[in-house]
């Protein structure tokens, strides 16, 4: 039996890289899901990078079967929530399958092993357990093109941000994480980031945006202008 | 006189009976004749081998000059002597005599069971006299007076028979009153200075001769024959005074005498200066002394030569021998004894055994750092270090250095170990944005003692910015409760800070707090001593090396236990640099009230907890009224009446305080303090505003706020100095908006 599958994007490298790979395995992509969180932090919505994924899926091709879920990001009501949206979906177009791009948080994984259970569908998680290190090199050599819109640990200077993450600027953020401890992949919530590039985008995306420090150790993009383009470009602005 | 010629078998057999060795220094204020005292007592006293004695050497050892610059470097020189036809090896320790050194004072007081105090006679008791005799008291050494310079009397103030006397029993009385402030009870009286039962001696070391009172009686010098030979032009009548009575006859009688012999001195002083059980084996054999026992060995000195580290010390329990592996206590290690040496005089020869009570010299164990005690390798299991030496002195000028031949940079980095390993007070970091050496030190002049040894010793010219001052940073008041998130909003920490008081920051100073301690023991400490609560008390996570505290104040926190590590992390990123101008905090109490940790390991890592947590420190200390500490330098002056006021008028533009106005005779003692930040010119001010008649001495004091007035144009000038933004964080920049 083919697999059809519903895969879960948010825009940065995780959930995208997880999407080629079903590509790749030969799944039929039946629909995407981003979620939007309704958070009481408000600037975390300096880059909107859940609306920015339209501009993907339009990309690939696949704004079709994109759907964009509000959620209200409150510990367990959110998997309930989603639950109901992605059953809801589920009778429209069917899926066996769904795609997430987790790498190491057991927190995640068990939940949506839980949500998998209910709808009775199973779990494509192809970088889950992977080395981080070797993770941020085979992005790059998978032709993920990304940056990074947020950074939210001590440890990663403000410098790379909204810059395309490249081998160099990926040795050092190894030499960083292990210097201060943050996961090198980033899956610990220490930092967001943005595809603007990769194999399954017949356009690339421009993104314009200003830096903007909220606190020490935390730094975000604030979107000025992002659209479909030939080069895939990240432009920061002088504010 | 002169040096005696011994070989080395009837040293090791003097050495083999306890009874006739003896462990002495010499302490003194600086400029009273501390080195003066030292190099006339090997002079006369020392001995040497027949190796040295039939080299070419002997000649110049013989003269006196050579000699000098042989003592100034040496840790250790033993001394022979003879009292009522009895040999006696009698080790003269070294101890420095700089103000800048007290913390090298502490660490050979250790090793000593006597000291002679020399003071001299012309300014009496002064700032380190009393601060040296303090710190020996505390050690348990016992003190014995040398009055010295009784020329500088007669030469210079013209005192008749009756003021001589009368300024001896003022400088007695003046001990004596040190005695009874700071000697622990059982001791005070014992200990206390009687010119009638000789423990007092009065001379001049310049001139070799010293007396004690019964000494004069027995040889028949009055006060009046002392008056005459140095009112005359004789200098004869001088050298007169020294054959009739040479001080190294008096300053060592003193010693065979009055100081415990090191079995005696051990039995009550173990108990004091060491930290493990007394009733182990160990314990026991170092209450007695037992040169059979197990080793424990104390190195009060390390020197690096080319042959590797030198480590000289005391033996206080078994016998020092090459081949016995030992274990490092404070480093947690072992080692094997290479080589063992004796002193004669100044020169270490080798041997086969130092027993218990002696001080000796070991090599073959590198890295070995002063203030290390070595235990028999299979008694580890017993092993404690001689008490954490703590220092009145703490480093508070900071220089950056580089070579001034860039080539010298290899050279200048293994110079500045060595010096390092030597000087443990010599503090030498690397600053790692800049690659700049930093070197910091207890004062300016600590400071360029280290750049000349740099040049003198080791050949590496340096060139050193102008000196900086070492600031701390602290609160005033106890703060509210701050929420500190980590970056990705998954842990939370609910902290608040408060000053410490100053018992618990004087206990942890001392040491009578520490990390180490048994969490029960240094409750009831903080308790009893420092009004704190038990309970509070005994959530102490850790104590810093600044004088911080953590206190886990929370109650059933879930995987609190398995980022407590991590928590720590981030409170010691908080007060390494603090939030108002990076320098290191000094007197803070952490408390952690609650937290919520997230339950998944990849999302509580140190990249979100150490900023939680040290947004929250930082957030309450920015609110509980911050400030910087200087540190506060205390000058003692004295000079002649007729210069008070200006000398008064020197401290006060300094930002001083005169403390106290003591008329002496002719002159005025005063004691005043200064920040150690305007003290950089004090010496030629005073000397150019008396006409150099003033002579003072200066050491650490303590930690003050500085006044208000200054201290936002003095956090912004140390900013910027640091390349950091003018103005230190705002709440919104910690707390997120």
């Amino acid at each position: 039996m083919s697999k059809k599958v519903c895969s879960l994007l948010s825009g940065g490298k995780d959930s995208t890289y997880a999407l080629h790979k079903a590509v790749e395995f030969g799944y039929e992509i039946s629909c995407i899901v981003s979620i939007k969180p309704i958070r009481k932090d408000s600037y975390m919505f300096h880059f909107p990078m859940v609306e920015l994924t339209s501009l993907q899926t339009e990309s690939m091709g696949l704004r079709k079967v994109h759907h964009i879920l509000s959620l209200s990001g409150e510990k367990e009501k959110e998997v309930e929530e989603l639950y109901y949206e992605l059953s809801r979906i589920k009778k429209e177009n069917d899926f066996n399958t769904l795609v997430i791009g987790g790498i190491a948080s057991q927190y995640q994984l068990n939940r949506f092993k839980i949500l998998a259970e209910k709808l009775s569908i199973d779990l494509f998680d192809p970088q889950w357990g992977t080395n981080p290190e070797k993770y941020m090199y085979d992005l790059l050599d998978y032709n993920i093109h990304f940056i990074i819109t947020q950074i939210t640990t001590y440890g990663i200077p403000i410098e790379y941000l909204g810059i395309e993450i490249n081998k160099e600027i990926i040795d050092r953020i190894i030499e960083f994480s292990k210097k201060y401890g943050f996961h090198a992949a980033f899956e610990g919530g220490e930092a967001e980031t943005f595809v603007i590039n990769a194999p399954l985008f017949r356009k690339g995306i421009c993104i314009e945006s200003y830096k903007k420090k909220i606190s020490d150790f935390e730094y975000s993009l604030l979107l000025k202008n992002a659209y479909l383009c030939d080069n895939a470009k990240s432009t920061i602005l002088n504010s | 006189m002169g040096a005696r010629v011994k070989v080395i078998s009837e040293i090791e057999k003097i050495m083999s009976n306890i009874e006739q060795v003896r462990n002495i220094g010499v302490i003194a204020h600086v400029d009273h004749g501390k080195t003066t005292t030292s190099d006339t007592l090997l002079a006369g006293a020392g001995i040497i081998s027949e190796r040295v004695a039939g080299d070419a050497l002997l000649l110049d050892y013989l003269n006196v000059e050579k000699e000098r610059e042989m003592t100034v470097k040496a840790a250790n020189a033993s001394l022979y002597h003879e009292f009522n036809g009895k040999p006696y090896v009698i080790n003269l320790i070294d101890t420095p005599g700089h103000v800048d050194f007290t913390g090298m004072v502490t660490r050979s007081l250790r090793v000593l069971d006597g000291g002679i105090v020399v003071v001299d006679s012309a300014e009496g008791v002064m700032t380190q006299t009393e601060t040296v005799l303090r710190q020996a008291l505390e050690e348990r050494v016992k003190p014995v007076l040398y009055i010295n310079k009784v020329d500088r009397l007669i030469k210079e103030l013209k005192f008749g028979p009756q003021q001589i006397q009368e300024r001896f029993v003022e400088i007695i009385k003046d001990v004596n009153n040190l005695i009874d402030m700071y000697a622990e009870p059982e001791f005070r009286n014992k200990w206390k200075i009687n010119p009638a039962e000789g423990n007092v001696a009065f001379g001049s070391a310049k001139d070799k001769w010293a007396l004690t009172v019964p000494d004069a009686a027995k040889k028949g010098i009055t006060f009046q024959q002392i008056i005459d030979a140095y009112s005359s032009n004789n200098k004869d009548k001088v050298v007169e005074l020294f054959k009739k009575a040479p001080i190294w006859d008096a300053l060592l009688n003193m010693a065979v005498k009055f100081i415990p012999n090191p079995r005696e001195a051990q039995k009550y002083r173990i108990p004091k200066i060491w930290k493990g059980n007394l009733d182990t084996d160990l314990g026991k054999a170092m209450m007695e002394a037992d040169p059979n026992g197990p080793l424990v060995f104390y190195a009060n000195a390390i020197k690096v030569e080319k042959a590797g580290i030198v480590a000289t010390g005391r033996v206080f329990s078994g016998t020092l021998e090459p081949g016995k592996e030992v274990y490092i206590v404070s480093s947690d290690r072992s080692g094997r004894i290479l080589q063992v040496s004796l002193y004669m005089g100044p020169f270490r020869e080798l041997t086969n055994k130092i027993p218990a009570g002696n001080v000796g010299a070991l090599m073959g164990i590198e890295g070995l750092k002063s203030g290390e005690t070595l235990v028999e390798l299979s008694y580890k299991s017993q092993a404690a270090p001689f008490e954490q030496l703590h220092y009145i002195s703490e480093p508070v000028v900071t220089s950056a250095i580089e070579p001034a031949k860039l080539q010298d940079l290899p050279k200048m980095i293994d110079a500045l170990k060595k010096l390092t390993l030597e000087d443990p007070n010599l503090v030498v970091k690397i600053n790692e944005e800049t690659g700049e050496y930093l070197i910091s030190g207890m004062g300016q002049l600590h400071l360029e003692i280290a750049m000349w040894m740099l040049k003198e010793l080791y050949g590496v010219e340096v060139k050193a910015s102008p000196p900086i001052v070492v600031y701390r940073e602290s609160v005033k008041q106890k703060s509210e409760t701050f929420e500190g998130k980590s970056p990705n909003k998954h842990n939370r920490f609910y902290i608040s800070v408060e000053p410490l008081n100053e018992e618990t920051i004087e206990l942890i100073h001392k040491g009578l707090v520490n990390e180490d301690q048994d969490p029960k023991d240094r409750a009831k400490i903080l308790r009893d001593k420092a009004g704190w609560d038990y309970d509070e008390a005994r959530k102490i996570w850790t104590i810093d090396e600044n004088i911080n505290i953590f206190i886990d104040a929370t109650s059933g926190v879930q995987y609190l236990k398995e980022v407590k590590d991590t928590i720590l992390g981030g409170f010691r990123i908080a007060v390494k640099e603090g939030p108002l101008a990076a320098e290191p905090v000094r007197g803070l109490k952490v408390l952690l009230h609650d937290a919520e940790i997230h339950e998944d390991p990849v999302h509580r890592g140190p990249g979100q907890i150490y900023p939680a947590v040290r947004n929250a420190i930082w957030a309450a200390m920015l609110t509980s009224k911050p400030t910087l500490l200087e540190p506060i330098q205390k000058l003692d002056i004295k000079v002649p009446m007729d210069y008070l006021s200006p000398v008064t008028a020197i401290i006060t533009k300094k930002r001083g305080k005169v403390l106290d106005v003591k008329q002496v005779g002719m002159q005025v003692s005063v004691s005043a303090e200064i920040p150690v930040a305007e003290s950089f010119d004090i010496s030629q001010e005073l000397r150019g505003s008396t006409a150099g008649k003033a002579f003072w001495g200066t050491e650490f004091s303590r930690w003050a706020p500085v006044p208000d007035s200054i201290l936002e144009d003095l956090i912004k000038k140390i900013r910027d100095r640091k390349g950091l933004p003018p103005k230190p964080p705002k709440l919104e920049d910690l707390l997120g908006p």
